[in-house]
């Protein structure tokens, strides 16, 4: 808005400016270009007599040069004519008014109207960009820096240590898991170290605790025993390689050792919990239930394989209402799935069931008749 | 903020030049005056608009605003600031904007000291001058605007390395102040062709601009010409290059015009050729900016390449030289003859100046664009080098230097060959003694190149020989002499310094043409070499590390006859950003010639064993102190504002036979 007020204030003053001679009183026609020319032979003349004075002509070539610049003057002077027709003069100085108006609403609209094709106020950038900007231009100058002398000298473990961070912090996880690597090697183990490295390294494939960052793990349980997330990592290290139960201890030994109010406990409980499902859906040989990544899988197997990966699927619910007879939307999901399997028989055992499991609760079999009316089970 | 700001004046600038072209050229026809006036706040607010414009972007490039594309693309903040703001105009666009920037100077320049001129000439100048400006801002706004933004990045792209230096901060922007100054010349003359009447005042307006824009063409093609010789490691300092070319030609345009204008100034003669060659002047400008800022060339100094761009330039070259040179076949039958002379006089040898001069350009022009149109047509790329223009363009400068101190011997209207020859005896004498030294001493080399000297050195001292003429040095007493001297007008003093510089530079040409050495070598630390007379030690190479560069710098200590003279230290740099290599020679400036050492590269598998090269270029400096001399004669010649008058000699018969018509 300041800007387009700063704009109409330019335009508004260069306009005046240029205009102002058509506002100002119509001005009687300057000398014609006779009479100008006879003005420059005169200064010629007055010149001349000044060079005879100096000197610097002769009498002779002084008298042959005024002879030929009278000439010229004479034939100017008859030259002295007027132009342009008086009449048509006199009506144009009436149009000085629509003149100026025209001048100034055509350099408006060329003037606003090319601005707004290629000005860009939107694409100011804003201070927040410019101070992100800057930073990121800070951290890449710094980075160049520390990279120019690391080609110089390969062995400066400082130089490493101190370009590692800022690789990870840009992203640049392989180049971090590297660096750190090189500082180990020449400045030896510190905690700082081991931890980027086995950070960059696992976030370098993609959230795997790579062997790399098992060692490094190991090390700093070490070093460092009372750190938390060496112990996490390496329960996340047993858990990807399939041993749930000594992840599931070690999760929950770690729970148990830190304190309420610990930020990480969060994480730690929604692993607890995970890895305790997948426990059980290991003991009862089969998945927790259908994921979207399960119904993505069925979606690309052939009939008979779908059939068989839903009565598998069906099945698990069932066990799973066995052992906690409590949820209603599962009962409700196990006759729905058992009716359209087209197990009759099944539907109306897992009905009669689930009649038992909710006696004294009115809604819930009050759902459960609707169910069954709907299914035509009968009741 | 601000860089909207310049944007928004860059395209009110457009306007303005619309309403300059139209409103003054409608009042000049009309012979109304307040639509005349119009014409000088106009030419102002265009100077004061485009000054805004360019501080607004160079702003851009000194904070380093990479929201800008220009900017990003051309720029790096680690570039000292020196660069960064000579970054402004080393690139295409910013380039582009200087050009206009320097024309809304000339025609505000017209607008401030034009208060004599006469009302309808001063009008139709600046409304041509304008009509320039609206060509070159629609180009900048709609084809190659700098202030076109890109999502804000954090670093920017850096300029060229080899555009990193002192050199190229002044060369572009003189450059250009000659390239557009010329449009002062080609304004005035549309503007008479337009009024079909050539004013008495009309020379005496044209002829210092055309040499304040000669004097800058002057140096910014010397200082081309020295930060090639000592950037691009060659060890030569003019290639014949289609990009010197283009600034040489209209060089010798500018130079016949600034003669013809003389002419027409002091003899109102020549009048219609001067108009025609004053247009040929800016045309050639306007050439040589097509030919690099379109990109149809590929060399050395084409940096800033756009093709795209090249039909847009192309579209103003036919408008503006088509739309001059129809007006002039139309307009110019009608013009008034100017005056007769004889063959043989002042107006005779400057009709041959500008005749060898014009040829000349010719000659460079069939050179520079030969190829290209034979690449268009058939699609055969060949390259005219320097043999070309040796061959061309090297004789017909002969004939125009013999003649050269001859002509202002001449007396004006009517002269005699023999008397002036008299008087240049000294000279004549000193040149054949140079003949005899140079071909004495210079056992090898081409044999020409005695008597090249001998040419230089027969300008040089033809100048001092008229001086002493004029003056009567030795024909009359001392205080006779001195008072002379010293009431001898500035404009005759700048002629004679600056003929003395064509000697001094010819002179210069052919030693170094003639007799540099060259020697290229691959040396380890400790070893020696020999080249001119001096002996040359290889120390070693150390890393360094610059601003912006990193740069391995050889060490060489010079002697000569056993006496330790000077250490070279050429080096190599690789930039930052963008990772480019250029090379710095380390140069020895002796009175007797450069000593020039290049660092090439380190032999691969050789411990510490380097390519090096290194040239003696015997003289070579005489050829930029010579055309320093040429643009001083040119600056004292213009500080003379004084009326200039020649005066005829008067026939001593009638010799109605002898005179012929100007032209």
């Amino acid at each position: 808005m300041l800007l387009w007020v700063a704009f109409a204030v330019l335009t508004g003053g260069v306009l005046a400016f240029v205009l102002a001679p058509l506002i100002r009183p119509a001005r009687p026609t300057a000398a014609s270009s006779g009479e100008h020319a006879v003005a420059v032979y005169r200064d010629q003349l007055k010149e001349l007599d000044a060079e005879q004075a100096r000197g610097v002509l002769g009498p002779a070539e002084a008298e042959a040069a005024r002879l030929e610049i009278s000439r010229r003057l004479l034939a100017a002077a008859g030259d002295a004519t007027q132009p342009g027709d008086p009449g048509f003069r006199a009506l144009l100085e009436s149009r000085h008014a629509t003149y100026s108006l025209l001048a100034a609403v055509a350099v408006a609209v060329v003037t606003v109207g090319l601005y707004i094709l290629y000005g860009s106020i939107a694409a100011i950038p804003t201070d927040a960009q410019r101070a992100a900007a800057r930073e990121q231009a800070a951290i890449s100058r710094l980075v160049a820096q520390v990279e120019d002398r690391l080609r110089t000298v390969p062995t400066d473990g400082k130089g490493w240590d101190v370009i590692a961070p800022v690789y990870l912090k840009l992203g640049r996880f392989q180049d971090a898991a590297d660096a750190y690597t090189k500082a180990l090697s020449l400045l030896g183990e510190t905690s700082a170290r081991l931890a980027g490295l086995a950070e960059s390294s696992m976030l370098a494939a993609g959230g795997v605790v790579t062997p790399e960052a098992r060692s490094a793990y190991e090390k700093l349980a070490k070093l460092d025993p009372l750190r938390i997330e060496p112990r996490f990592w390496l329960a996340m290290a047993k858990e990807q390689a399939g041993d749930l139960e000594a992840a599931l201890a070690e999760y929950k030994a770690i729970l148990g050792a830190s304190p309420e109010n610990a930020p990480y406990r969060t994480h730690l409980e929604a692993r607890v919990r995970e890895v305790t499902s997948l426990i059980a859906a290991r003991a009862s040989g089969t998945p927790a239930g259908p994921t979207a990544a399960d119904l993505a899988a069925a979606a690309k197997l052939d009939p008979a394989q779908r059939a068989q990966m839903i009565t598998q699927m069906v099945e698990s619910l069932a066990a799973r209402l066995r052992t906690n007879g409590n949820d209603l939307p599962g009962w409700l999901r196990l006759v729905r799935a058992y009716a359209v399997l087209e197990r009759r028989q099944d539907a109306q055992a897992a009905l009669a069931e689930a009649r038992r499991n909710f006696t004294g609760n009115a809604d819930a079999l009050a759902q459960l008749a609707a169910l069954a009316s709907s299914l035509g089970l009968g009741s | 903020m601000i860089v909207e700001f310049g944007h928004f004046a860059l395209l009110l600038a457009l306007a303005v030049a619309l309403v300059q072209m139209v409103l003054p050229a409608l009042g000049a026809r009309t012979g109304d005056a307040n639509l005349m006036r119009v014409g000088e706040p106009a030419a102002l607010a265009q100077l004061w608009l485009l000054t805004t414009a360019f501080a607004a972007l160079t702003y851009a490039y000194v904070t380093s605003d990479f929201s800008v594309e220009n900017v990003w693309a051309n720029s790096h903040t680690d570039k000292p600031l020196i660069y960064r703001i000579s970054g402004v105009w080393g690139n295409h666009e910013g380039s582009m904007l200087l050009w206009v920037l320097i024309l809304a100077v000339f025609g505000a320049a017209v607008a401030i000291f034009g208060a004599n001129l006469p009302w309808t000439l001063r009008a139709n100048v600046l409304a041509v001058q304008a009509a320039i400006a609206v060509a070159f801002l629609v180009f900048i706004v709609f084809a190659s605007n700098p202030f076109t933004r890109i999502p804000l990045q954090p670093e920017g792209r850096g300029l060229n390395p080899i555009l990193q230096d002192p050199a190229l901060a002044i060369h572009p922007p003189l450059l250009y102040a000659g390239y557009v100054g010329l449009s002062m010349a080609f304004s005035f003359a549309v503007a008479a062709l337009i009024e079909g009447r050539i004013d008495a005042a009309w020379a005496r307006w044209v002829r210092p601009w055309t040499l304040a824009a000669w004097i800058f063409l002057t140096l910014g093609i010397a200082m081309g010409s020295w930060w090639a010789y000592y950037e691009l490691g060659w060890g030569g300092w003019w290639f014949w290059d289609p990009v010197e070319n283009a600034s040489f030609m209209p060089w010798l345009a500018a130079t016949a015009l600034l003669h013809s204008a003389v002419v027409m100034e002091k003899r109102e003669a020549l009048k219609v050729w001067t108009i025609l060659l004053a247009i040929l002047a800016f045309s050639l400008s306007l050439i040589g900016t097509f030919l690099v800022r379109s990109g149809v060339l590929t060399s050395v100094h084409a940096f800033a390449v756009d093709p795209r761009r090249g039909v847009f330039i192309l579209m103003i070259l036919v408008v503006l030289i088509g739309g001059a040179l129809a007006l002039y076949a139309r307009r110019a039958p009608y013009l008034r003859q100017g005056g007769l002379f004889a063959p043989i006089s002042r107006e005779g040898a400057l009709v041959l100046n500008n005749v060898l001069l014009t040829v000349g350009c010719g000659t460079v022009f069939v050179g520079t664009l030969y190829p290209l149109a034979l690449e268009s047509i058939t699609g055969d790329k060949i390259s005219v080098g320097p043999p070309y223009f040796n061959s061309t363009f090297a004789p017909l400068m002969v004939p125009l230097l013999l003649a050269l101190p001859l002509g202002p011997m001449l007396a004006w209207k009517r002269g005699d060959v023999p008397g002036a020859l008299q008087r240049l005896l000294t000279a004549a004498v000193l040149s054949l003694l140079a003949l005899v030294v140079t071909a004495a001493l210079a056992r090898r080399g081409p044999w020409l190149a005695p008597f090249a000297v001998a040419l230089g050195v027969w300008v040089a001292a033809g100048a001092v020989c008229e001086w002493a003429s004029r003056i009567k040095l030795f024909s009359a007493s001392v205080e006779e002499a001195l008072r002379r001297a010293a009431n001898l007008p500035r404009s005759a003093y700048g002629g004679m310094l600056a003929h003395a510089g064509v000697g001094v530079m010819v002179i210069g040409i052919a030693a170094t043409s003639a007799w540099q050495s060259e020697v290229v070598l691959t040396m380890k630390p400790g070893e020696r070499a020999e080249i001119a007379g001096y002996e040359l030690t290889f120390r070693d190479v150390s890393p360094r590390r610059g601003p912006n560069y990193q740069e391995q710098v050889g060490l060489l200590t010079v002697s000569q006859g056993g006496s330790a003279v000077t250490e070279l230290h050429p080096s190599k740099r690789t930039y930052d950003a963008p990772r480019q290599t250029t090379s710095e020679a380390g140069i020895h400036a002796a009175l007797s010639g450069d000593l020039y050492a290049v660092l090439g590269d380190e032999v691969a598998g050789s411990d510490g064993a380097w390519v090096i090269r290194l040239y003696f270029n015997p003289l070579v400096r005489l050829i930029w102190i010579g055309a320093i001399i040429m643009s001083l004669g040119g600056l004292l010649s213009l500080s003379d504002r004084r009326l200039r008058i020649g005066a005829p000699r008067r026939a001593r018969r009638r010799p109605e036979a002898a005179t012929v018509p100007a032209e």
